[in-house]
C-alpha cells in the first residue's frame, strides 16, 4: 500500500468572535494516497472548505490553526510563508468553485498556465509556453495553440475550469484539492470536468481531496468518502460502504433526503432542527438536538469505531456493537 | 375544458450590443408550445442558456412577448389591463431562487405578507393579520416568525416565507424558478414536501424550474426539457426520466450523478457546450452535438411529435414525422 500523499492530524480550526470562540473544524483526522479520490461531504457551514483553506495556508491570520498537516511527510502547518509559496502550485494544488476568480481577467489563459510553470520550474518562458500548449490540449481545451493567447471572457465556464485544472496540474502536484470544482458547471459539463479530474488523478498519481456538498458527485467519483458536521468528521468510509450502509445518524438522515423518483410522491425524511451555534464549549455529539437515536452518553464527545471499514463517532453504533445481542 | 395555462408558439428575442454600434437578435425562446393543467406540476429543465428563465418571466408577465400568445383561464394575457392584471398577478405568483432579494430587509416577515394581502384586498383589514399567520403556519412556521426581519432567517425559512408571500392571494399557478438551487439537501427537501403539499392540498398548480433533475424527477408529474430556446421533449416524468428519446434529454439524464457508486456513469454522455444563442444553429439546434444527426438535421426544424401516448419528442431520427 502507497504511503499517504497528505494526511491531516487531528486538524483544529478556531475563529475568534465577539462572545466566545467557534470551532470551524475540530479535531479532523483524515488521509489520502497516490492516485486516490477522498470526497469530503458536507452541507454549508459543516467546515470543509474552512478545512481546505487550512490545508494550503490561506486562512486569516487571526485563525487558530492545530494540529497537524503534512504532505509527503513533510509537516506544512507553521511552514514560512516562503515555504508555503515553494509548496503551493508546486506539491499542493488547489481548484475553486468559481473558475472566473482563480483567472485575472486582464491576462491571456496561457500565459497564466505558463506563470504556474515558470514560479516553480528553471525553464525558458519557449519551454513554458510549449508544456502550456500541452497542458491545455490535456484538459480538452480544443485549438489550445491558437486559443493561448484569448483572455478567460472568451472562455465558457466550464473551459474556464479545464485551464484552472490546466494550471493547478502544471507542475504535477502531490495533492490536488478541489472545492466545489462543478457546482457553478451544467450537469453535462460537470460530467466532462469529473471525468478529467478522474482521469487526470490516475494518470499522474495525484491525490484529490474532492469537496462537494452534492452526495451525487461524491458517489460519481470518490474511492474514500468523509462526512463532516458542524466542524466534526462524523463518518469515513469506502464509497460504497457509505452509500450502501451508512451508520452515522447524520449521514442516513443526509441520504433519505436525497430526492428521488422512486419516493415520489412520497415525501422525503427531513432532519429536525438546525445546525447548532458553534460558539463556546461543545463537549458532546455536535448532532445531538437533531439526533433521533440520542442518548445520555451523547453529551460527552463520541469515540471512533470501525464497523467494517467504515470509521464512525456515534455512541448509539458503539453501543451497537459492543452489544451485539441487544435487538434494536 | 380548456388548460390553465396555454402557450401557444411564443418567441422572445433580446437585442444585445455588438461592436460599436452594431445590435444583436438573440432569440431566447423560439417558437414554445406548452400547456399546465389546473392542479398539476410540470417541471421545466435545461442548462444555462437554454432559455427556461426567459419563458418563466413570460409566463409571469415579467418580460413581453415578440410573437405567440399566451392564455390564462382561456383569456389572452397579453390583452389584461388594470383590473385584468391585477387579477391575473394574483392568480400566477412568482417564486424565485434567492428569496432575500424578493424580500425587504427593513420589513419583518408578517409585513411583508401582509403587504401582499393588502395589494389584493383579500379579506377585511382587521382579518389580514389573522390571515398571516395563517399563512405562516401553511409552510410550516411558527407565529412568532411574523416579527422576525429576513436577516434573522435562515435559507430555507426565507424560502418558506416567499411562498407564505406567493400564497397570499390564493394563486392557481405558482411559477418557481430555481427555488431549492441556493438550500442545503436537508433543508431541499423540507421545501420540496411542502411544494408537494400546496399541490395536494390545495391544488396548485406549479411551473416548476430547475436545473437540477432529480429534484425535478421527484416533484414533477410532467417535465419539459429545453435546449437552446426549444422544447426538444415533453411527457410523463416518469417516461421522460426513463425512456428518454430525444438525443439530447438522454444525455442530460445520462449525466445526472446519481448518488449510488453502483450507477457510475463510465463515459461521458455529451461532448462540446452549448451554442450561443446570438447565432444558432439551422434545423435541429442541438445538430452539432448530436450523436446521430442526419442531413435534414441541418435543415428543417424538427417539429414534436408524440413517441408514445402523451410523450412527444422533436428529433427526426427518433421521433420522425409521419
Amino acid at each position: 500500500m502507497n504511503a499517504a500523499a497528505l494526511v491531516l492530524t487531528d486538524l483544529q480550526v478556531d475563529f475568534d468572535v465577539p462572545g466566545g470562540r467557534v470551532s470551524a473544524v475540530d479535531r479532523v483526522t483524515l488521509s489520502v494516497r497516490p492516485g486516490e479520490v477522498v470526497g469530503l461531504v458536507g452541507e454549508s457551514g459543516c467546515g470543509k472548505s474552512t478545512l481546505a483553506n487550512a490545508v494550503m495556508g490561506l486562512l486569516p491570520q487571526q485563525a487558530h490553526v492545530s494540529g497537524s498537516v503534512a504532505v509527503e511527510g513533510e509537516e506544512i502547518l507553521g511552514a514560512t510563508d516562503h515555504r508555503l509559496r515553494e509548496l503551493r502550485g508546486n506539491r499542493i494544488a488547489m481548484i475553486f468553485q468559481d473558475p472566473s476568480t482563480s483567472l485575472d481577467p486582464t491576462c491571456s489563459v496561457g500565459s497564466q498556465v505558463a506563470e504556474t510553470i515558470l514560479a516553480h520550474r528553471d525553464i525558458g518562458k519557449r519551454q513554458a509556453r510549449e508544456r502550456a500548449i500541452e497542458l491545455m490540449s490535456e484538459v480538452g481545451i480544443p485549438d489550445a495553440r491558437s486559443r493561448f493567447s484569448d483572455p478567460p471572457h472568451r472562455f465558457s465556464g466550464g473551459m474556464r475550469q479545464r485551464i484552472v485544472i490546466a494550471a493547478a496540474l502544471a507542475n504535477d502536484p502531490t495533492v490536488l484539492i478541489a472545492d466545489e470544482p462543478t457546482t457553478a458547471l451544467d450537469v453535462t459539463i460537470q460530467a466532462q470536468v469529473l471525468s478529467l479530474i478522474t482521469r487526470l488523478s490516475k494518470n499522474h498519481g495525484t491525490a484529490v481531496l474532492l469537496i462537494s456538498h452534492d452526495l451525487g458527485v461524491i458517489a460519481q467519483v470518490a474511492h474514500q468518502v468523509g462526512v463532516m458536521y458542524a466542524g466534526q468528521l462524523v463518518e469515513q468510509a469506502p464509497v460504497d460502504q457509505l452509500f450502501a450502509s451508512p451508520q452515522h445518524p447524520y449521514t442516513r438522515a443526509l441520504l433519505a433526503a436525497l430526492p428521488s423518483a422512486h419516493l415520489q410522491p412520497g415525501r422525503l425524511a427531513v432532519i429536525p432542527g438546525q445546525v447548532p451555534d458553534l460558539v463556546g464549549d461543545l463537549p458532546g455529539c455536535r448532532f445531538l438536538d437533531r439526533c433521533a437515536v440520542s442518548r445520555s452518553e451523547c453529551i460527552r464527545r463520541p469515540v471512533p469505531v470501525d464497523v467494517n471499514s467504515t470509521r464512525v463517532s456515534c455512541w448509539d453504533v458503539a453501543d451497537r456493537i459492543s452489544n451485539p445481542t441487544v435487538a434494536r | 375544458m380548456s388548460p390553465l395555462l396555454e402557450i401557444e408558439n411564443i418567441t422572445k428575442t433580446f437585442a444585445v450590443p455588438s461592436g460599436i454600434f452594431g445590435r444583436q437578435r438573440v432569440s431566447a425562446v423560439d417558437g414554445v408550445s406548452l400547456e399546465i393543467e389546473a392542479g398539476e406540476v410540470l417541471g421545466l429543465v435545461g442548462e444555462s442558456g437554454s432559455g427556461k428563465t426567459t419563458l418563466a418571466r413570460c409566463v409571469l408577465g415579467l418580460t413581453p412577448i415578440n410573437g405567440g400568445a399566451i392564455r390564462f383561464d382561456g383569456v389572452d394575457v397579453s390583452g389584461l389591463r388594470r383590473s385584468g392584471l391585477r387579477e391575473f398577478r394574483r392568480r400566477v405568483q412568482p417564486v424565485f431562487q434567492d428569496p432575500f432579494a424578493s424580500l425587504d430587509p427593513r420589513w419583518t416577515v408578517g409585513r411583508s405578507i401582509r403587504e401582499a394581502l393588502d395589494s389584493y384586498r383579500i379579506g377585511s383589514p382587521l382579518d389580514r393579520d389573522k390571515r398571516v399567520l395563517e399563512l405562516l403556519d401553511r409552510v410550516g412556521l411558527s407565529d412568532q416568525y411574523a416579527g422576525r426581519l429576513p436577516r434573522q432567517l435562515s435559507g430555507g425559512q426565507r424560502q418558506r416565507v416567499g411562498i407564505a408571500a406567493a400564497l397570499a392571494g390564493g394563486p392557481e399557478l405558482i411559477v418557481a424558478d430555481e427555488p431549492v438551487s441556493a438550500l442545503d439537501v436537508s433543508v431541499q427537501a423540507q421545501v420540496l414536501n411542502l411544494v408537494a403539499d400546496l399541490q395536494r392540498d390545495l391544488g396548485v398548480a406549479v411551473l416548476f424550474v430547475a436545473h437540477d433533475l432529480s429534484v425535478v424527477e421527484h416533484i414533477s408529474q410532467r417535465v419539459a426539457v429545453m435546449y437552446l430556446g426549444r422544447i426538444v421533449e415533453i411527457g410523463a416524468a416518469g417516461e421522460v426520466f426513463t425512456a428518454p428519446q430525444h438525443p439530447y434529454s438522454q444525455a442530460l439524464v445520462e449525466a445526472i450523478p446519481y448518488p449510488d457508486p453502483a450507477r457510475r456513469s463510465t463515459h461521458v454522455p455529451l461532448s462540446g457546450e452549448i451554442p450561443s444563442p446570438v447565432n444558432p444553429p439551422d434545423g435541429c439546434r442541438f445538430n452539432p452535438r448530436c450523436p446521430i444527426t442526419i442531413d435534414i438535421c441541418r435543415s428543417l426544424r424538427p417539429t414534436l411529435e408524440l413517441t408514445s401516448e402523451l410523450h412527444l419528442a422533436a428529433c427526426h431520427v427518433n421521433a420522425p414525422s409521419s
